[in-house]
């Protein structure tokens, strides 16, 4: 027995010396120079996020949040939303159709974890309402703005997201670096462009429908020509276009901020001419959720000022019209109302984007 | 104590280890299980001890029925206090010989005192008494054997099993034990189950033997009678009677060798007029060789194959017609050599006519309780 | 005519067994009035055998049929979902698509490949370590094993910091030094050396055994007769080894054919797409439950069907030569080669182990993340980014549930081998041998695929087991099985059954006999199948890749996630800390059969 409890020592002993150590602070994005008041329930930079009764229940709880908004930027922003309102949260990111999978399966064996499910497929939090998994709810800042809110207050537009491309400075000069959607198509880029696949998720969606309404209906099969490698997710597109692996890829405007200013990832991306395609985002809070202020708070803070600046500081577009356009790794994006900015309209998606993916699956073979 | 076995019946699926099998076995009596491997003897004493569960029968020892099928009894093995001591002997080696011994006394919560005074007594009789501190995989063969054994005996057990305890031990080792365990036997008055396949140990050891083949016993006798009148040839063949030649009987009484044209003539009982496939049997040292033939019956001419020299004795194989016959002698002045005509003679008292295998049962109702 | 003396007592026996067998048909039934009690004479002894098949039935055998309910049917088993569907071919029809065929072509290949490399490695270091005169035989044994400790995940990992074609630390080094590019780990040669790298251990084991205990007297028979070394291996050593041979190539063929992480990590970027793969994006990327669940049918279908050959293979060919008794074989002397001998086994630990976890070191502690000149690698370390990955609340969460994982599911899992193994040897129970094949089973079905049957099992049983860790014990428990009743097994045979039989002959009860002898006596046996199923258990990924959620991840997870993510840093930094955790347990393991080996010495 003796030879069993050594063992066991031993690793019980690894486990503690591991989960002792002491959490590094990274360094923010997210500047921490927010006005909060708390004096009378959560005040930030003037806007009421939550009540007092609200917000003392809230601080007790640690919210449980579902998201498929990028790794970084929903660490970013949750840092943000920890720092301001000293509320933690948990959160699980994954591609948008296995989050779905799992939530409707969570859901219908009653045991969905989730108060909060950020979602950027109109289509599955469409089904999430049908599935009866949104409660309504309008965040307090944006009270009586009708255009952020769907499905009947089911769920709100919490941030857009730019997709556009980008280029390995190391392998690609400046001069070089392709302008346009159909620069891309330049043959030196063969076997060097990455892509992913372009059926899973909100950006594939607007991009599917961006490059048939503005670019062209034929351009999937022109790419497909030249070889691109198709990711899996975003994350390991940008890694490999990082590490020069790839010239050029599509990418998000904000991990790409994210990767060169804390990574000095050798990357930049381009505001191309025929435009940013941006498509959306949506939070809506979970019905019967266990931290239910939690999940308040968390939505209120998400429309607010502050939240939507957050969102914006870390590249990606902010859903309300009143804050700045991000800057991203240092060049200033356009205005939402700009030529170079096409935003999805959500709800076309139920339309056209079963076609836009066989479309795409055509081309690639896939 | 006694032991009783009635319409006894194990059977695997298809295969019948135990065919509807009586045994009674006398209270301080020594009855050994003889016969070849898979023969059903193992498979007996295991439902003896409650290891195996028959499918059919009852077995009482005293006045206790450990087992009825009809009835839906079966007692567990640890509420049998039946005593059993393995071939393999099954010696704990994570337990010194002193707790190995002892387990059964402390499994009854003796004090202990009593338990020390117990354990070191059954040491003493199996002559153990200097090793009890030490652990039991360092002991030898033997010694584990003895470990074995005391183990079993110092619970007081009703009855004793005894599953060829003796088979993995050398030849000297297995003459002294032999002695050893029917003196203990006797000494305590045991009632004991032998289970072997070498007739010696049996001889030795028996009060009566069971002779056991396809989960049928075909002959239960003293040792002496076992071997002096087996009922088959092949149970003469398995004790040893290495001679065992195809006859068939003439008219006159006598008997022809069906392989070689011989009269072959017995003073001993004969079978039942009709009988069919009869052997004659003869131990190999009952026949005789000589330089000349001798008058009279059961005097055949032939020539000598083999011979080996075997210290004081020399064994024969000799061809006659188209039989070899095994013929041991004593070394003398006289040895034939490979080449050598020899006759063969053997006295009709020495040849048994028997049929190859009795289909009656000898299972015996009442057993004959040792002197 | 020859003579003999009288026949031996061995030829006897053997007719006897004939005639008893013979017999055994003609004797009669038992009388019809004891059916009744002996039926229920009988349930009442199967009580425990039924315990343990309710369990497989739960653990293996109803997510089997939810696949091929799944497969054959219009609908995916899910809560909140009640039509069952229609019954359907239709999902068959993804095995003909081109990128059906083409995963199909993929993974033979691979598997192939990887199978021959893995042996080819294996074998060698095999040999070498076993009889020959190489110096270093203790670390060519060392070497030969250790890369088991590497999950195969952490492997593909390090190799795509290595080797990735532009910027991959090895290619970049060769570059620099003037050796030109055209290292590629995202390839088809890539998949393969890579699994061929770490399947090798498998091989190495299999064969080591058998190469080490083989008997030296047919070598010596073949060697008086006049056979010359070089034709000695070639017509008795290898001849020999060849059941072992056939055997471990076609384990690795499968596992390399069945493997996710690293057809996942290095196949991606190149477009390789395997069945595991394909499956994966089947239920994850574009999501057609019911035909990832015919592509699992045609996987598993492969498999048995390589795993059945290989027992037939293997069978057919067992002539007793491993009887470990006899004299040592005699070692083959090298003469020039013993140094090329030693020095394979050194590329081979530098491969597999030593390059990947320097590869991992850099990554995680290197100032810059990017670089396009290998020395860019050592301008400046910092352990900011392993203390940020250590001090992350998801790390420290991933590390206990893979903690809690491995431990629940080890201590269940040698329960549960010991009680089939008890109930397969010890009992006379009629269903210990199919308890014993429902064991074995989950070799023949790829872990992938066992794990989506496991999600729609417990998705659709009204038990609250989903989203907690028990569903990813359940699901562990299940693919580990047959390495767990192995290894108990092994032990069982290994101890007479009348050691536990005289127990109860001397009083005890059949627990109370379990607990004083059988337990102690197989201390040894049982705590290395609880170390073994430990180890399996850290690295778990394959089985529960579709079963964890949001509370629920565990290390192995985690770094597949970061990678996926795009944090290779990070997820080189988890790594790291993962790798050293499972060589805590390894190195228990090893003390353990160390001492263990010391202790049959001392007492032979």
């Amino acid at each position: 027995m003796r030879i069993r409890n050594t063992a066991f020592a031993s690793i019980a002993i690894a486990a503690l010396a591991l989960t002792g150590c002491a959490s590094g602070d990274s360094d923010s994005v997210v500047s921490g120079d927010a006005d909060v008041n708390v004096e009378d329930g959560l005040v930030i930079d003037g806007e009421l996020i939550a009540d007092k009764e609200t917000y003392e229940a809230a601080k007790e709880q640690t919210l449980s949040l579902y998201t498929g908004y990028q790794d970084a930027n929903q660490k970013a922003f949750n840092d943000a939303f920890t720092a301001d309102t000293g509320i933690k949260v948990e959160y699980v990111r994954d591609v948008t159709n296995k989050l779905s999978e799992r939530v409707l399966s969570e859901h219908g064996a009653g045991r969905l974890p989730a108060d909060v499910i950020i979602t950027s497929d109109y289509k599955v939090a469409n089904e999430f309402g049908e599935a009866g998994i949104w409660e309504p709810y309008t965040p307090l800042p944006i009270e009586g703005e009708d255009e952020l809110q769907h499905d009947d207050g089911d769920f709100t537009t919490f941030a857009n997201v730019a997709v556009t491309f980008a280029y390995n400075t190391q392998l690609v000069s400046e001069e070089n670096a392709p302008k346009s959607w159909m620069d891309l198509l330049d043959p030196a880029n063969d076997g060097k462009i990455g892509l992913t696949t372009g059926t899973a998720g909100g950006s594939s969606i607007a991009l599917n429908r961006f490059i048939q309404e503005e670019v062209d209906p034929d351009y999937w099969t022109k790419m497909a020509a030249l070889n691109p490698t198709i990711f899996d997710s975003g994350g390991q597109r940008q890694e490999a276009l990082a590490r020069g692996e790839l010239n050029v890829a599509t990418a998000g405007t904000a991990s790409v901020n994210v990767a060169v200013t804390q990574d000095n990832a050798p990357i930049m991306m381009v505001v191309p001419e025929e435009g940013l395609v941006l498509f959306s985002f949506f939070a809506g809070k979970v019905a019967d959720a266990k931290n239910s202020e939690a999940a308040e708070v968390f939505l209120n803070y998400a429309l607010s000022k502050r939240g939507q600046s957050a969102i914006s500081q870390v590249g990606d577009y902010a859903a309300r019209a009143d804050v700045d356009p991000p800057v991203s790794a240092g060049i200033e994006l356009p205005p939402l109302d700009s030529e170079q900015v096409w935003i999805m309209p959500a709800e076309d998606e139920l339309e056209y984007g079963a076609a836009d993916a066989e479309i795409w699956k055509s081309a690639f073979g896939r | 104590m006694k032991i009783t076995i009635e319409n006894l019946q194990l059977r695997y699926g298809k295969f019948t280890a135990i065919d509807d099998m009586q045994l009674e076995i006398g209270d301080r009596e020594s009855v050994v299980l003889l016969g070849k491997s898979g023969c059903g003897k193992t498979s007996t004493m295991r439902c003896i001890a409650g290891l195996e569960e028959p499918t059919a029968g009852r077995i009482t020892i005293g006045d206790t029925v450990v087992f009825d099928a009809e009835k839906g009894i079966n007692l567990p093995p640890n509420k049998r206090n039946v005593g059993m001591v393995f071939q393999s002997y099954a010696v704990w080696p994570h337990m010194t010989v002193f707790q190995n011994v002892a387990y059964s006394l402390k499994l009854q919560k003796l004090p202990k005192d009593e338990i020390k005074t117990r354990v070191m007594e059954t040491l003493e009789l199996v002559g153990l008494e200097a090793f009890a501190e030490r652990g039991a995989s360092l002991l030898s063969g033997g010694q584990m054997q003895r470990v074995a054994l005391a183990r079993s005996l110092v619970m007081r057990p009703s009855v004793l099993l005894l599953d060829e305890p003796l088979s993995n031990l050398d030849a000297r080792l297995r003459d002294r034990l032999r002695i050893e365990l029917r003196e203990i036997q006797l000494e305590m008055g045991l009632t004991t189950v032998y289970v072997t396949h070498d007739q010696q140990e049996a001889f030795a050891l028996a009060d009566r033997i069971a002779l056991m083949q396809d989960g049928i016993i075909v002959q239960m006798d003293k040792p002496t009678a076992m071997y002096n009148e087996p009922v088959s040839a092949s149970i003469a063949h398995f004790l040893g009677v290495s001679n065992v030649l195809p006859v068939t009987a003439s008219a006159d009484g006598d008997y022809t060798l069906t392989d070689a044209p011989l009269t072959v003539t017995t003073s001993q009982t004969r079978p039942a007029p009709g009988a069919q496939d009869l052997k004659a049997c003869i131990r190999s040292e009952d026949l005789k060789l000589a330089r000349a033939g001798v008058a009279g019956a059961n005097s055949w001419e032939g020539v000598v194959r083999v011979a080996s020299f075997q210290g004081s004795s020399i064994r024969y194989a000799v061809e006659v017609g188209d039989v070899a016959l095994d013929v041991v002698a004593p070394k003398g002045s006289d040895d034939f050599v490979v080449g050598d005509t020899a006759w063969v003679t053997v006295s009709p008292a020495a040849v048994q006519v028997l049929p190859e295998a009795v289909t009656k049962r000898a299972d015996l109702t009442v057993g004959a309780v040792a002197a | 005519m020859t003579y003999t003396l009288p026949p031996s007592e061995q030829q006897d026996e053997q007719s006897t067994r004939a005639v008893a067998t013979s017999r055994g048909v003609e004797s009669p039934a038992p009388k019809s009035r004891n059916r009744g009690r002996i039926a229920l004479k009988n349930l009442r002894r199967e009580i425990p055998s039924s315990v343990l098949a309710i369990m497989f039935i739960f653990l293996i055998v109803l997510p089997m049929i939810f696949i091929i309910i799944a497969a054959f049917s219009t609908a995916v088993p899910r809560p909140g979902n009640p039509d069952v569907g229609t019954f359907t071919w239709e999902n068959f029809a993804i095995l003909g698509t081109d990128r059906g065929v083409q995963s199909i072509i993929n993974s033979m290949i691979i598997g192939t490949g990887a199978g021959l490399l893995s042996l080819i490695i294996g074998a060698l270091l095999a040999f070498i370590a076993a009889r020959t005169d190489a110096p270093w035989k203790r670390f060519i044994y060392i070497a030969g094993i250790a890369p088991m400790f590497l999950p195969a995940l952490v492997g593909a990992l390090a190799w795509s910091i290595l080797a990735s074609p532009t910027s991959g630390h090895l290619t970049l080094f060769l570059r620099d030094i003037g050796l030109g590019g055209g290292i590629n780990i995202y390839s088809y040669g890539g998949i393969i050396f890579v699994l061929g790298l770490y399947y090798a251990p498998y091989t190495f084991m299999l064969t080591y055994s058998s190469f080490a205990m083989m008997n030296a007297d047919l070598e010596e028979a073949a060697s008086v007769h006049g056979a010359g070394l070089r034709k000695l291996f070639g017509s008795v050593t290898l001849p020999l080894a060849v059941p072992a041979l056939a055997g471990a190539a076609i384990l690795s063929f499968t596992l390399a054919m069945e493997n996710f992480p690293v057809n996942a990590i290095l196949g991606n970027p190149a477009g390789i797409e395997t069945l595991p793969t394909y499956i994966y994006g089947l239920m994850v990327g574009d999501p057609q439950p019911n035909a990832a669940a015919a592509i699992a049918i045609a996987l598993t279908a492969a498999v048995v069907i390589v795993t059945v050959v290989q027992q037939r293979v293997v069978n057919r060919k067992r002539f007793t030569t491993l009887t470990g008794k006899g004299n040592r074989p005699r070692p083959v002397p090298l003469r020039g080669l013993r140094w090329v001998a030693t020095g394979f086994a050194v590329l081979y630990f530098t491969l597999s182990v030593g390059m990947p976890m320097i590869a991992l070191v850099l990554t995680a502690t290197s100032k810059n993340v990017y670089i396009n000149r290998f020395m860019d690698l050592f301008e400046g370390f910092s352990f900011d980014r392993i203390a940020q990955a250590i001090g992350q609340s998801d790390f420290r969460e991933s590390m206990t549930n893979s903690i809690i994982m491995a431990i629940a599911a080890a201590v269940v899992g040698t329960l549960i081998a010991f009680l089939a193994s008890y109930v397969r040897y010890r009992s006379t129970s009629r269903l210990g041998q199919l308890l014993e094949q429902i064991a074995m089973s989950p070799l023949a079905i790829p872990q992938v695929v066992l794990g989506m049957g496991i999600l729609w099992v417990w998705l659709s049983l009204p038990f609250p087991v989903y989203g907690t860790i028990a569903l990813l014990v359940i699901a562990t428990l299940a693919v580990n099985m047959p390495q767990g009743y192995r290894s108990i097994s092994s032990s069982m045979l290994q101890l007479d059954g009348d050691l536990e039989n005289s127990a109860v002959m001397l009083g005890a009860g059949r627990m109370r006999a379990v607990r004083n002898i059988t337990i102690p006596l197989m201390r040894t046996g049982i705590v290395s199948t609880l170390l073994l199923l430990l180890m399996l258990g850290l690295r778990e990924m394959s089985a529960i890749l579709f079963l964890y959620t949001s509370d629920t991840r565990v290390l192995s997870i985690l770094v597949f996630h970061s990678f996926e993510n795009g944090s290779i840093s990070y997820s080189a930094a988890i790594s790291l800390v993962f790798v050293l955790l499972i060589a805590v347990v390894a190195i228990a393991t090893q003390v353990i059969g160390i001492r263990e080996r010391k202790f049959k010495d001392a007492s032979l």
